[in-house]
């Protein structure tokens, strides 16, 4: 096309509407996404030369439990994750919920992140049993009679 | 985020939300009203969203889908600020509600070419999802090159192709860096050949040259996926347009 | 319905706010309304059907090289004519493989590169083939690929990897259902090689740089290296070749065995340069050698003797078996040649198979297919020139 290679002047569309206007191109030999950015132009005009946006400092995000949540973490619990089921609540949450509802009830400040860890485990340790427990009966008994061969054919 | 999403969705159903700026999805009734503009209107260019694009996804499909995560402070490109909600702990989060607008913007402009029987080209240097864009673009029926930018496959494709060659109407950049450092040479030769291109900018990424940025996570797989998917859902409705287009001109004609 | 009412029309007052503002935002740039009156509708313009710029221009090249192509082929036609003329034949019975006779005889050549001997072959063979048309109507392109200016190869790259994504899939599913994976799950490719670059390069038609090669071959391997992988042995059999000749570990001859009880085989067609015969060789055996009834006294130099025992002393038989051969034709070294690879081509039936190894590797069991060079004109010999002198 007859247009300047330049890409730091202006933008697109401008250029494309220069070259219209002065009839480098016609009207109907317009390019086909020249009217549908004409109805839908972009948010910012895409300008190479654009004024650097001023120099605000950045917002830090903070949660009101984060000081809840750093007691634990400097003590080295709830940092492990399981990626098995990332769609369970964390281990942190969990601890965070513990401490809150122990808070309520009027635990001491002292105490409160030792019993909400022991809480915490000796519930996780109760469900695992549960699980194994479960896992003994039912699932094996199906994965057991899979029909192995089968499988291949799929 | 969450605080701000969940707000949006309670007042979905009290007050009423420009669909401009919403983050919610489209309710449904909203369709058949829209059909009535449709049939008044000559041209899909005066309705403001013709091919329902803001339907395609809402903000928790964004936040499900990692898009809001940035990289570190200190990577941060200046021009890349006005989109940002935060930083978390030293990693920058992106504003979905700001994204979700430009996405939209974005998508609809997709469409509207392909509509228009335009030539779409997926672009993405990052290895690890090279392979669900090709893909991607295959299922649409459009065009993928996420290989190395060889220089002047635009700006002396007639040499390059051996013959007079058209060139692609729309880039979509899924990454728009080569490598850390480098911004994709195809960015500039987009803006050099008049080509608009649309680009997932992160936010150590330079939205300039770019006509429709879209901010957010370029390098997870999953935002990738879903990226993949919008572009391809609006191309999809685009084209569904244009075939029914096409029938209907040709009907015209025999009867003419 | 009042609600999805109001709705709408608060939609509508957004959107016509924005557009006035975008409106706004470009005035300085231009004064649209001016350009936008000449502008025919895109609806209007997409009715009228028309041939794109880069169509147009792919007919008329593939016309300029229809009419090349006629030009060559009758030329091509006159030559054979002329051909045939000199060669005193009959023009309708005159075929390719009597044009290249015909240029050989008429345009010797020493030139040791077939490539670089004069020839004359129709031009569909000299002139490579070109690719069709790469595009539609409209100027979109066939193919998804296109822009990477190698379609084929980035398809390859692309299905190889789809079947990766398969595999692993298919992985998971078996480790899901806990079973154990089948014995053929490991695929035995010891038999053959990749294709080489050369070959990979005519199958795709398209220039591949040695990179390129590199991660075909790479991406290949990693393909094979998965398990299951024989569930997509078609895609990556397409681009083996089986490994060259290992066939004469699997062709020796069984000796047979005369009245004395003694085994006895015979190798017939023992050629080198113009002589020719038959080698038998019986064992066990005391080291006897018969050449054309006599003994190994019938060549008369030290080297012919050397040529005929040296398979015997190589594979320590020289004792153990006896040698009877005829041959006629030539001179004492292409009959001793001949001799020898006869007598090793029938020692393949009496050694073992390491033994068979280091034949190979030391060139016994290879035919020496080169003949005389004929005289050129101008030249004394083959290859040598008169003398030089200065004046």
């Amino acid at each position: 096309m007859a247009t300047s290679r330049l890409e730091r002047i202006g933008t697109i569309f401008t250029r494309a509407e220069g070259l219209l206007k002065h009839g480098a191109i016609k009207p109907d030999d317009r390019p086909i996404w020249f009217d549908v950015y004409q109805a839908f132009p972009p948010l910012v005009e895409p300008k190479f030369a654009r004024p650097k946006p001023e120099n605000k400092p950045i917002r830090q995000i903070l949660y009101k439990e984060d000081t809840i949540r750093a007691k634990f973490h400097m003590q080295g619990h709830g940092l492990g994750l399981n990626m098995l089921s990332p769609y369970g609540e964390t281990q942190t949450k969990k601890l965070i919920q513990k401490y809150e509802q122990l808070q309520r009830e009027g635990v001491q400040d002292t105490e409160l992140v030792e019993k909400s860890v022991s809480a915490v485990v000796s519930h996780k340790e109760s469900e695992q049993i549960t699980i194994k427990a479960n896992s003994e009966s039912a699932t094996a008994q199906v994965l057991s009679e899979a029909n192995l061969k089968n499988i291949f054919k799929q | 985020m969450f605080p701000r999403i969940i707000l949006n969705r309670i007042f979905k159903n009290v007050t009423i939300i420009p669909r401009y700026n919403s983050t919610a999805a489209k309710p449904l009734e909203h369709s058949d009203n829209n059909e009535v503009i449709l049939k008044a209107k000559s041209s899909p260019l005066d309705h403001p969203d013709y091919f329902q694009v803001h339907s395609l996804f809402n903000v928790k499909d964004l936040f499900d889908a990692r898009v809001h995560f940035g990289h570190k402070e200190g990577s941060l490109n200046e021009l890349m600020a006005p989109y940002l909600y935060g930083s978390r702990q030293g990693h920058l989060i992106f504003d979905l509600d700001v994204t979700a607008e430009h996405l939209r913007r974005a998508l609809n402009f997709t469409a509207h070419i392909a509509y228009r029987g335009g030539i779409i080209c997926f672009f993405n240097r990052n290895a690890l999802n090279a392979h669900i864009v090709e893909k991607t673009a295959l299922e649409c029926g459009e065009y993928a090159h996420t290989r190395f930018w060889k220089g002047g496959i635009f700006t002396n494709a007639n040499h390059q192709f051996g013959a007079i060659t058209r060139l692609p109407d729309l880039c979509i950049f899924l990454n728009t860096q080569n490598n850390i450092l480098n911004q994709h040479t195809a960015v500039r030769d987009c803006a050099k050949m008049l080509i608009p291109s649309i680009g997932i900018v992160d936010t150590n990424c330079n939205p300039n040259l770019i006509t429709y940025p879209v901010p957010g996570n370029d390098d997870t797989p999953v935002a990738v996926e879903l990226y993949c998917k919008l572009f391809k859902g609006a191309i999809q409705r685009g084209k569904e347009a244009r075939l029914k287009f096409l029938q209907e001109a040709e009907e015209q004609g025999t009867f003419a | 319905m009042p609600v999805s009412k109001y709705f709408s029309s608060s939609l509508h007052s957004v959107y016509n706010k924005n557009a006035r503002q975008y409106s706004s935002s470009h005035k300085n740039t231009t004064n649209a309304h001016d350009i936008n009156d000449q502008f025919t509708d895109w609806e209007t313009l997409n009715k009228k059907k028309s041939i794109s710029k880069p169509m147009k221009a792919y007919l008329e090249r593939a016309r300029e090289h229809d009419d090349f192509m006629k030009k060559q082929q009758i030329e091509y036609n006159i030559g054979k004519r002329h051909l045939t003329n000199m060669m005193g034949e009959d023009p309708e019975t005159f075929t390719q493989r009597d044009v290249d006779r015909a240029i050989e005889y008429l345009f010797p050549s020493g030139i040791y590169d077939p490539a670089a001997r004069p020839l004359m072959k129709p031009p569909e063979e000299v002139f490579p083939a070109r690719k069709a048309a790469e595009f539609d109507e409209a100027g979109r392109p066939h193919h998804f690929l296109f822009y990477t200016g190698k379609p084929n190869f980035f398809q390859l790259l692309f299905d190889a990897a789809e079947h990766l994504e398969n595999l692993h899939k298919f992985e998971d599913k078996v480790l899901r259902n806990k079973a154990i994976p089948e014995q053929k799950s490991k695929l035995d490719l010891s038999s053959g090689v990749w294709v080489s670059k050369d070959q990979l390069e005519i199958m795709l038609v398209e220039t591949i740089s040695d990179l390129e090669y590199d991660n075909f071959k790479l991406v290949m391997e990693r393909l094979v290296s998965t398990p299951y992988s024989y569930r997509c042995i078609d895609f990556i059999e397409k681009f083996r070749k089986p490994l060259a000749s290992q066939k004469f570990a699997l062709e020796i001859p069984k000796p047979s065995f005369d009245e004395e009880g003694r085994a006895y085989i015979t190798t017939y067609e023992c050629l080198r340069k113009k002589a020719r015969g038959d080698v038998t060789i019986h064992s066990p055996g005391t080291g006897k050698i018969i050449i054309n009834g006599k003994d190994i006294t019938y060549f008369e130099d030290i080297q012919s003797r050397e040529q005929v025992i040296f398979p015997l002393i190589f594979t320590g038989l020289q004792n153990r078996v006896d040698v009877e051969c005829n041959i006629e034709g030539g001179g004492p070294s292409g009959q001793a040649g001949a001799i020898r690879w006869g007598i090793a081509w029938g020692l393949r039936s009496f050694v073992d198979k390491s033994m068979l190894e280091s034949m190979q590797v030391a060139g016994l069991l290879t035919r020496d297919h080169r003949r005389r060079e004929r005289k050129k004109p101008g030249q004394p010999g083959a290859r040598k020139k008169p003398t030089w002198k200065r004046r």
